[in-house]
């Protein structure tokens, strides 16, 4: 059963919500964890916010559009809701994503060739998570959620070229850090 | 089920949450759809208008004030609608960036599509006439908007200068008759100075344009006449 099935059949039965809450769960949780640093009861708050907000609005869901990204974007709203609360910043990327995310630059050429990557691996979190927010949130999504550009543009609200122009300085502006940061 | 999605449906139930009808979100989008429209068809009329105000400024007449073209030019902008063009085009900029497809579209095509829209519609209602219209609309009903635009009316009221306006009140004779200017002045107007071929502009209710000479309390000389809506000056 599709995502739009779900949907259709949660609004004609609250308790069927549940299949589709299980189906995005540890999703959610990863990308909410990724991309607000906050762990354990404080990113399941987040999630469970997102969800009985998902609920509310199930009407609002337009079935020309993917489902998933239309979760996504609330839970990227809740996420940001919440840190605003805080007043702290996204933390984008741990020790554990940085290792995916070398992984990924290297096979891109010229970024990453002569990087010392066990000193880069360890650094690469800090590093991202002092870029400027929309290129966080684009490395986010990109990278370590593996959305598309139309799937990041559905999210995020922007063009799909404004995604791909994100993307492309968000590199740059990594590497002008990864380079004063002396780690090649 | 996991323990969020259940402390979630537990929520749900005793809350009592139930999911937003569909009318209230369908309201939403018709209703900034329709506030698109409407910026778009405001804008036309605001392109309408600039553009009537612009064919519409006499500037052959300039020489009778004294004026030069670079100022005449800056007195003939139509700067009230120029912001209110303006206005209309970032407002349906914004209303297109809130519908449910509008942030796919870059902000230059959505500013682009706008003022092609808008310029489109606008020319065609001008092309068609409807551009006067728009202004003595606008004239009627909203206070103070004589004195935030060029008037053509009061430029065209200065007997002293030898530029008149009005409405053809009755034919006297052969030779003269009356008019009522735009400021409600009753004049006796002498015509022997006319050709004889401008003479088929003057009939009663008739809104005229007349260039020449006061010679008197109440009393003017034309010499060149024509039509209000068309372009005057000196032949």
């Amino acid at each position: 059963m599709d995502d739009k099935e779900l949907v259709a059949l949660s609004l004609k039965e609250k308790e069927r919500y549940g299949y589709l809450m299980q189906r995005y769960e540890k999703k959610l949780l990863k990308y909410i964890t990724r991309f607000s640093g906050v762990g354990g009861d404080d990113a399941q708050d987040i999630l469970q916010d997102t969800f009985l907000k998902v609920y509310r609005n199930l009407n609002a869901y337009n079935g020309a559009f993917s489902f998933s990204s239309w979760i996504y974007r609330i839970a990227h709203n809740e996420t940001i809701g919440h840190l605003r609360k805080l007043k702290s910043r996204p933390q984008v990327v741990n020790s554990e994503d940085s290792n995916i995310l070398i992984d990924i630059f290297k096979s891109d050429p010229g970024f990453f060739a002569d990087i010392e990557n066990q000193h880069l691996a360890e650094k690469l979190g800090e590093i991202i998570n002092t870029l400027d927010s929309k290129y966080r949130e684009v490395i986010a999504l990109v990278y370590l959620e593996d959305k598309s550009y139309k799937e990041v543009s559905d999210i995020l609200k922007k063009p799909v070229s404004t995604v791909g122009t994100l993307v492309l300085r968000a590199k740059r502006q990594l590497k002008e850090k990864i380079k004063k940061s002396n780690y090649f | 089920m996991s323990e969020i999605s259940e402390k979630v449906i537990q929520d749900i139930e005793e809350k009592k949450i139930h999911p937003r009808p569909r009318w209230y979100f369908l309201m939403g989008r018709y209703s900034t759809f329709s506030l698109f429209v409407f910026s778009i068809v405001f804008g036309a009329l605001s392109v309408a208008t600039i553009l009537f105000m612009l064919f519409d400024y006499d500037r052959d007449i300039s020489q009778y004030f004294g004026r030069g073209l670079f100022k005449d030019i800056l007195i003939s902008i139509p700067y009230l609608w120029i912001v209110l063009f303006v206005f209309f085009i970032l407002s349906a900029d914004y209303n297109l960036r809130r519908t449910p497809r509008g942030y796919r579209f870059e902000l230059h095509k959505i500013i682009l599509l706008n003022l092609f829209l808008s310029i489109l519609v606008g020319t065609g209602l001008f092309c068609f006439g409807f551009d006067s219209e728009i202004d003595d609309l606008v004239s009627r009903n909203v206070p103070f908007y004589e004195n935030l635009i060029y008037n053509k009316d009061d430029i065209w009221v200065f007997p002293e200068k030898g530029l008149l306006s009005g409405e053809v009140i009755q034919i006297i004779g052969p030779g003269s008759f009356t008019l009522r200017d735009f400021h409600g002045y009753v004049w006796r107007v002498n015509e022997e100075g006319l050709d004889p071929s401008d003479f088929r502009y003057i009939h009663e209710g008739a809104k005229l344009k007349l260039i020449g000479e006061q010679t008197g309390e109440g009393i003017f000389d034309v010499k060149i006449i024509c039509s209000w809506q068309e372009c005057c000056g000196v032949r």
